[in-house]
């Protein structure tokens, strides 16, 4: 009898491990800006939006990465979508797009902010991470090696259209185990200044939107790239927003070109670039 | 594995059949039940501008099936759901349709175990509860392995390991713990009316960390000490309960560890019953993962120590447990006035009074710099431990309830409510540490009253009806509300009511919300539809609460079990 009751004691105690951080060793000792990656860049796909009180949060984290390792590294975009994107008398400016939310819809998401990083949460049945779990996500990303390198550059822009035109490689240097392998553009835009829903309800009427989705030049989807013969190239154009009835319009020269090559199959993405134009 | 599943449990049907055609043996027993909530939306722009409660699917259905098979000690089950999809309120998560909950279980020799899902509780659940509550989109079943040792008589231990549900997946964090409760009557083999039952418990989470800002525990524990003493009349309950440090996306990544008290006294004698609570709750929301939403993986439950109001006014502003941190206290009175008294006149009366209230803790934040240089709590301490009451309150509910039988066929229960009601923090989710005003929060002072008659008409036919008023200058302003339920028993009811929402500041927002309801009931299955307006509300059980949105159109409901 006391036998068994120390065992069962021992196994209470036993199951209580905990670990315990001495404080001053909360923070890891990080070095802003001088991460060196693999050249395996990160896509962080934060869905957020305007009438959510918690996404200036996450979108902070997901700054604070960014800085940690790099616009180099670290590719943001922030997909306004869901019903707290959507405009009211606080909030004339929602930054909905078509694209945006099909991909909401398509993954179903059913609330803000969540995000995923190179869509891995998606390939692997997993349910999509809230701010917490990115810096984990991302840490783990980008110690993978590149499969892939790819290029853009601004071709034309035509300011009376406001059609941008830009062309790239993409140029295979490991090994993609898939054959269906699709090539996405996507147009963010930064430096907005457009009201935003606080952490504590209040409207920010001076916030700074950054890594807004502003559309995407070859569909939600993309479109299929050949890489049979290790590399390929691609030309695309898009119309930057203008949208005068409530002042919302794209200004260019804050705007960003994300390309990014997934394998269709899983939607999970292979490598990723920006340039800012 | 489904189809195992199923094709197991179709073989054990047949079984049960056979047995049901007598030949003496014993092939045990199938038990199940079944539920489905259907609700066809129609356009609303009046009380749904933006078009939040119109799905594209126009109708949703969500149901379910449990089905338990037993045979002497042995017991295993499974529930199929289904999401297509899920009704506008409840959390989306639930999609599509399989089978997230099986089990087996068999008891021997003082063991009993259990296998795949099973819910369980220790003590008050401070420390580990894992339950469902369909109403709320709540199921935090675990998903793993449990033992339950009787090891002697008034002297049980128990130990578990696994992963809780999340939808139709289980979380990244493996929970593992136990709990061991001595009853010291049966211990002794002693009956009296003076008992002390005491129980230790703990848990432990398991979770990988990669974070690259923070250095992040990967094992949490929380362990708690519980004590309940019985003495005739009296009944008195305490647990504290302690979590190590637990940075996670809920309490905004600090790591000061947390603190739980929960006592509750009672008092019954005769007509009079008392009953006092206390609750102290410090960054004690538990998930098996860091980042959770909602309901998502809790691994402990706080009890909230506030009434549940049923009537449809008084329901609006119900009180939701504040998962950082909240202290308060509860004290219920009832007395039963004799027939024939004064106040009892000639059926009796009984006659309840409520109190509660609940303020947030008394924080002295502290602030690091960010990379991004902003001010955040986040990677240090938080504040300080066994902060005091804080100046921001969350609500205060005082109400008196009277029930009394005005005559053989007329029954009467007449309620008055007074509530302060936070909305920012209750409602919209305002976290404290957010908080640079108090005075800007959005407080909601209500007065309401209610009156309910039951008048029994003649045999099996009856006539309930409610008239509620809810007078506030705030929020939505102020309610009145009118229900008629005529009911011939056990088998029909209809009803219809109307919330009108006559103060509301904004004068094209002044709308009535009727509903119209019939129910029918045949043995063990009932079947019920309603049709109306449905005004944004907030349902809540356990302190645990989700917000409703406002909708129009038909809804269905079926259970059935055997």
């Amino acid at each position: 009898m006391k036998k068994t009751l120390f065992f069962a004691l021992s196994l209470l105690f036993a199951l209580s491990a905990c670990d315990e951080i001495p404080e001053g060793e909360y923070l890891k000792n990080v070095e802003v800006g001088g991460y060196e990656g693999t050249g395996h860049k990160v896509f962080l796909e934060e869905f957020t939006g305007v009438k959510c009180n918690n996404c200036p949060a996450a979108n902070a984290k997901a700054k604070e990465l960014q800085s940690i390792y790099g616009k180099e590294n670290l590719i943001l975009l922030g997909i306004h979508a869901g019903n707290l994107a959507t405009t009211d008398a606080k909030h004339p400016k929602a930054f909905n797009t078509p694209e945006g939310t099909e991909l909401f819809n398509f993954f179903q998401l059913f609330g803000v902010p969540v995000g995923f990083v190179n869509r891995i949460d998606h390939s692997t049945g997993g349910i999509i991470k809230g701010e917490g779990d990115w810096a984990g996500l991302v840490a783990q990303e980008l110690e993978r090696l590149p499969v892939a390198e790819i290029t853009i550059q601004e071709d034309s822009y035509n300011s009376s259209t406001r059609e941008l035109s830009v062309s790239g490689t993409v140029q295979v240097t490991g090994t993609i185990n898939s054959s269906n392998v699709h090539l996405c553009l996507y147009l963010a835009e930064n430096g907005i200044i457009s009201p935003q829903t606080m952490g504590d309800k209040s409207v920010n009427e001076n916030y700074k939107h950054d890594h807004v989705f502003r559309g995407s030049f070859n569909g939600t989807y993309g479109a299929p790239i050949d890489l049979s013969s290790g590399n390929a190239t691609f030309s695309e154009s898009i119309t930057l927003v203008n949208n005068t009835a409530n002042g919302d319009i794209a200004v260019k020269e804050n705007c960003e070109v994300i390309a990014f090559i997934y394998d269709k199959d899983t939607y999970e993405i292979l490598q990723a670039q920006s340039i800012e134009i | 594995m489904k189809r195992i599943l199923l094709a197991l449990f179709l073989g054990l049907g047949l079984i049960g059949q056979t047995s049901a055609q007598g030949d003496g043996k014993d092939y045990g027993q199938i038990h199940g039940n079944f539920q489905t909530n259907a609700q066809y939306y129609l356009r609303d722009t009046l009380i749904d501008p933006n078009g939040n409660a119109f799905p594209d699917e126009r109708l949703l259905a969500a149901g379910f099936l449990n089905l338990v098979y037993t045979k002497g000690n042995f017991m295993a089950g499974i529930r199929y759901e289904n999401y297509q999809n899920n009704l506008i309120g409840l959390p989306e998560g639930f999609k599509g349709e399989g089978i997230p909950y099986r089990f087996a279980r068999y008891k021997k020799d003082g063991l009993d175990i259990t296998v795949g899902n099973y819910y369980e509780q220790f003590g008050s659940g401070l420390v580990f509860r894992t339950y469902e509550e369909r109403g709320l989109g709540l199921d935090n079943a675990m998903d793993g392995l449990r033992l339950i040792f009787d090891i002697r008589p008034g002297l049980t231990a128990k130990a578990l390991v696994g992963r809780q549900r999340i939808y139709f997946q289980t979380g990244d964090g493996i929970v593992r713990g136990g709990d061991l409760e001595l009853n010291l009557n049966e211990f002794r083999d002693k009956a009296s009316s003076t008992n002390l039952i005491v129980g230790a418990s703990m848990i432990s989470r398991f979770q990988e960390a990669q974070d690259p800002i923070y250095n992040l525990p990967e094992n949490v524990a929380s362990a708690g000490l519980r004590a309940n003493f019985i003495a005739g009349d009296f009944n008195i309950f305490a647990e504290y309960a302690y979590k190590s440090q637990d940075p996670n996306s809920t309490n905004r990544f600090i790591y000061k560890p947390g603190h739980a008290i929960y006592a509750t006294g009672s008092y019954a004698k005769g007509n009079l019953g008392l009953i006092l609570g206390y609750k102290y709750y410090d960054n004690f929301m538990f998930r098996s993962q860091r980042v959770g939403n909602f309901t998502e993986a809790m691994i402990n439950y706080l009890p909230p120590l506030a009434e549940l109001h049923t009537y449809a006014l008084p329901a609006l502003y119900s009180y939701n447990i504040q998962s950082n941190g909240e202290t308060g206290i509860q004290a219920e009175l009832s007395y039963k006035f004799d027939r024939g008294t004064l106040l009892g006149g000639k059926y009796g009366t009984l006659l309840n009074l409520n109190f509660s209230n609940a303020y947030a803790l008394n924080k002295d934040f502290t602030f690091r710099q960010g990379l991004d240089s902003s001010q955040t709590i986040s990677g240090t301490d938080g504040y300080q431990d066994w902060a005091g009451i804080g100046n921001i309150q969350y609500s205060q509910d005082f109400n008196v309830e009277v029930k009394t039988k005005i005559n053989k066929n007329l029954k009467g229960t007449f309620s008055y409510y007074n509530f302060v009601y936070n909305r920012s923090a209750l409602l919209d989710g305002v976290i404290d540490d957010l908080v640079s005003d108090p005075n800007n929060l959005d407080m909601v002072y209500v007065n309401a009253a209610v009156a309910e008659f039951l008048w029994k008409i003649k045999p099996k036919h009856s006539l309930r009806t409610e008239a509620q008023i809810m007078l506030t200058e705030q929020d939505r302003g102020s309610w009145a509300m009118l229900l008629l339920e005529y009911s011939i028993a056990p088998e029909w009811f209809v009803a219809v009511q109307d919330a009108y929402n006559y103060g509301h500041p904004d004068p094209d927002l002044r709308v009535h919300y009727p509903i119209i309801s019939m129910g029918y009931t045949r043995g063990t299955t009932k079947f019920q539809v309603n049709y109306g307006r449905q005004q944004e509300g907030v349902f809540c059980v356990g302190g645990i609460c989700r917000v409703v949105p406002a909708s129009n159109g038909f809804s269905m409901m079926i259970t059935s079990n055997f």
